[in-house]
């Protein structure tokens, strides 16, 4: 049941959920709740397969979906920050808004219904490591995902760097604990607050980009399915810490892996599809209890 | 005291009175009415401009949905019809919406009480009419079970509602979808479908040649009832408030654990009735995808956002969403502009409405 090929699919199938969730926890740090990580990946996803069919290249794909979701991004922000809307209304009205553009968009530009797939879609090329893709096992499991999926272990390390060693991060996490003291000592909270969704839009494109150009080549309407939503809460299983954020993903990565590989197996597809919401509602859970058992020990 | 002095001193000249009367009216009016035509005009300009910008003439095509939506009786019985569950579903958000419970889980209530209701009219033998109610009533058990899952989970483990029953639609669309496609699949059919209901256990059409069925008494009755509650109930009242302050509410003696509870059980039993009207009234049968496709659980949330979770603006709400949807299909029909185009607008017209407060320069409670 577990083996080498399921561990590799694992890594493969985080990418996007980790992307997205790295681009939740910087909002999460200057506390803006994001809900909208699903509509801008839905936005990325669309615009890399519509860029490389008609460039010829996934890497410009990626880049375009890496901008649309910097910019559906900053129009949340202009929402939530500019005109004080409510987060969660607005967050849901951006993930309609997504839904009903890309499916306007592959009508009118494609002519399609459901789906566009075409040879002219250029997707993400496998990459093997040097050294690592020669050492058994590691080499199997770690190597041969494209760039996209190595770009985001990266980030990881990135991310935290910025959060944890970076003036812009300290600010953040300043904005995060108290943006009122943040204000008073000369902290712009308004521009972080743009800078942090704007970080999260290009993260979240690029990990539609993945979904759409890096694990399949071809748009499905709503292809996105809930996996900004499980970014969500892998933010708060990560407790919007990189690793922790990492932690989380690969969890619910393994649970898409497992989900795919019972589907070729025993399970209806019908069935198998609703393991990963089902493994990411019950950890949502046990996470809950155990925060509440550790505050309660804490109240004695 | 204001109108003690105004009394015993020299009363306002009427002018005066009319003038602070329209005043006040006004001010009502610019904070409640404007922000959402504001958020209506400037939908249909930037839908204009997609339409303008794609090749089609903007007129032309908001013409061809008006004629679509309300031309002939065809169109206007279609508008009702497909407004029917967006209505519904509205009511059923708005419900939990107006307690400040994010109830985004409508979608799988309504699938589960609609297919609650079809195992039992198909597995239990009883005299027609009882058979219905039966059928009927476990379609709201079921959906409002499934509901007070997602509630609980938040006052027992203090997991958001507004994650939890979002996920647990995924859970319900695969179970139904697997149902539908396995045990109860429809023997020597070659669709995704189940067998169909006894002709006896069908609710009656009012219009013969359209699928307007008496599902709308049904939903005539859940929006009356709906706002008598509000109006006329405490735990109407308690709702409202537990909504509009929650510690407020709290801090007056209402139970929050059990307020969560009750709100969003009754909202998933009016979500599964929504289920077995459309499938009691319309499909005759569980058919794969029908009931999710449409997306009446969304359009009738955007309903109840758009109408603020007023039950009269529901109906509203839910009637404009389904005549843009309805007259879009008639408008394909007559231009090159794809259906589509009506779920951008209607997208557009909840973001512009989300951001109304900014708009009316009324600055609300700082919720990021």
């Amino acid at each position: 049941m577990i083996d080498v090929s399921l561990l590799n699919s694992t890594f493969r199938l985080i990418a996007p959920i980790l992307l997205a969730a790295l681009g939740g926890l910087l909002c999460e740090r200057v506390l803006v709740f994001n809900i909208a990580l699903e509509g801008t990946m839905l936005m990325g996803a669309f615009t890399a397969v519509a860029t490389s069919f008609y460039t010829g290249s996934s890497m410009a794909g990626v880049l375009a979906a890496a901008v649309v979701g910097l910019l559906f991004s900053l129009l949340l922000g202009v929402f939530v920050i500019r005109l004080r809307s409510d987060a969660i209304v607005a967050g849901i009205a951006m993930n309609l808004f997504a839904a009903g553009l890309t499916t306007f968009l592959l009508r009118r530009i494609f002519g399609r219904r459901g789906y566009f797939k075409d040879p002219a879609i250029v997707g993400l090329e496998k990459l093997e490591i040097p050294i690592i893709s020669k050492i058994p096992y590691l080499g199997d499991i770690l190597s041969g995902h494209s760039w996209v999926v190595y770009a985001s272990w990266v980030l990881v390390i990135v991310i935290w760097i910025i959060l944890f060693k970076q003036v812009i991060g300290l600010r953040m996490r300043g904005v995060g604990q108290n943006d009122f003291a943040a204000e008073t000592l000369g902290v712009n909270v308004i521009r972080i607050r743009y800078i942090a969704l704007a970080f999260s839009g290009v993260l979240c494109g690029i990990a539609g980009a993945q979904l759409s150009l890096g694990q399949v080549t071809l748009f499905v309407e709503n292809m996105s399915a809930g996996r900004g939503w499980i970014a969500v809460v892998a933010v708060m299983l990560g407790r919007a810490h990189p690793v922790g954020v990492f932690a989380a993903s690969l969890l619910f990565g393994f649970a898409e892996a497992v989900s795919f590989r019972l589907q070729g197996m025993m399970l209806p597809h019908q069935i198998a599809d609703t393991i990963p919401y089902l493994i990411t509602l019950a950890a949502l859970i046990v996470l809950q209890i155990t925060r509440s058992r550790r505050n309660s020990v804490i109240a004695n | 005291m204001a109108t003690d002095l105004d009394n015993t001193h020299s009363a306002p000249p009427k002018s005066v009175k009319v003038t602070r009367w329209l005043l006040l009216a006004l001010s009502g009016w610019r904070e409640k009415i404007a922000p959402l035509l504001i958020a209506l005009f400037g939908s249909f300009l930037i839908g204009g401009i997609l339409i303008l910008l794609s090749g089609d003439n903007p007129l032309e095509a908001y013409a061809a949905i008006l004629k679509g939506a309300f031309g002939d009786s065809f169109g206007i019985a279609s508008t009702i019809t497909r407004g029917l569950p967006i209505i519904g579903a509205g009511i059923a958000t708005g419900w939990a919406f107006r307690a400040g419970l994010i109830n985004l889980g409508v979608e799988g209530q309504l699938l589960l009480g609609a297919l609650a209701g079809y195992v039992v009219s198909v597995s239990v033998s009883l005299s027609p009419f009882l058979l219905l109610s039966l059928a009927i009533l476990m379609s709201m058990v079921v959906g409002g079970l499934w509901s007070l899952l997602c509630g609980w989970f938040e006052t027992k483990f203090d997991v958001p509602i507004l994650i939890s029953s979002l996920l647990m639609n995924f859970l319900a669309i695969g179970f139904v979808s697997y149902m539908i496609n396995f045990p109860l699949i429809e023997v020597g059919g070659s669709r995704s479908q189940t067998a169909m209901i006894a002709d006896n256990l069908r609710l009656p059409r009012l219009v013969s040649g359209t699928s307007l069925s008496v599902g709308l008494y049904f939903i005539i009755g859940l929006v009356i009832i709906a706002i008598i509650v509000l109006r006329r109930t405490a735990y109407g009242f308690e709702l409202t408030m537990f909504g509009a302050n929650r510690e407020f509410a709290i801090y007056t003696g209402v139970n929050p654990v059990r307020m969560t509870l009750v709100t969003m059980f009754i909202s998933g039993m009016m979500a599964g009735m929504v289920g077995a009207i459309m499938v009691f009234g319309v499909h005759f049968r569980m058919i794969d995808g029908a009931l999710t496709g449409p997306g009446y659980a969304w359009t009738g949330m955007m309903a109840a956002i758009l109408a603020n979770n007023n039950p009269v603006g529901i109906v509203v709400g839910g009637l404009f969403l389904s005549a843009i949807q309805t007259g879009s299909a008639a408008m394909e029909r007559a231009h090159s502009i794809p259906f589509e185009i009506s779920f951008v607008v209607q997208a557009i017209i909840i973001l512009l409405v989300a951001g109304r407060e900014g708009f009316s320069g009324v600055r609300r409670r700082d919720t990021i």
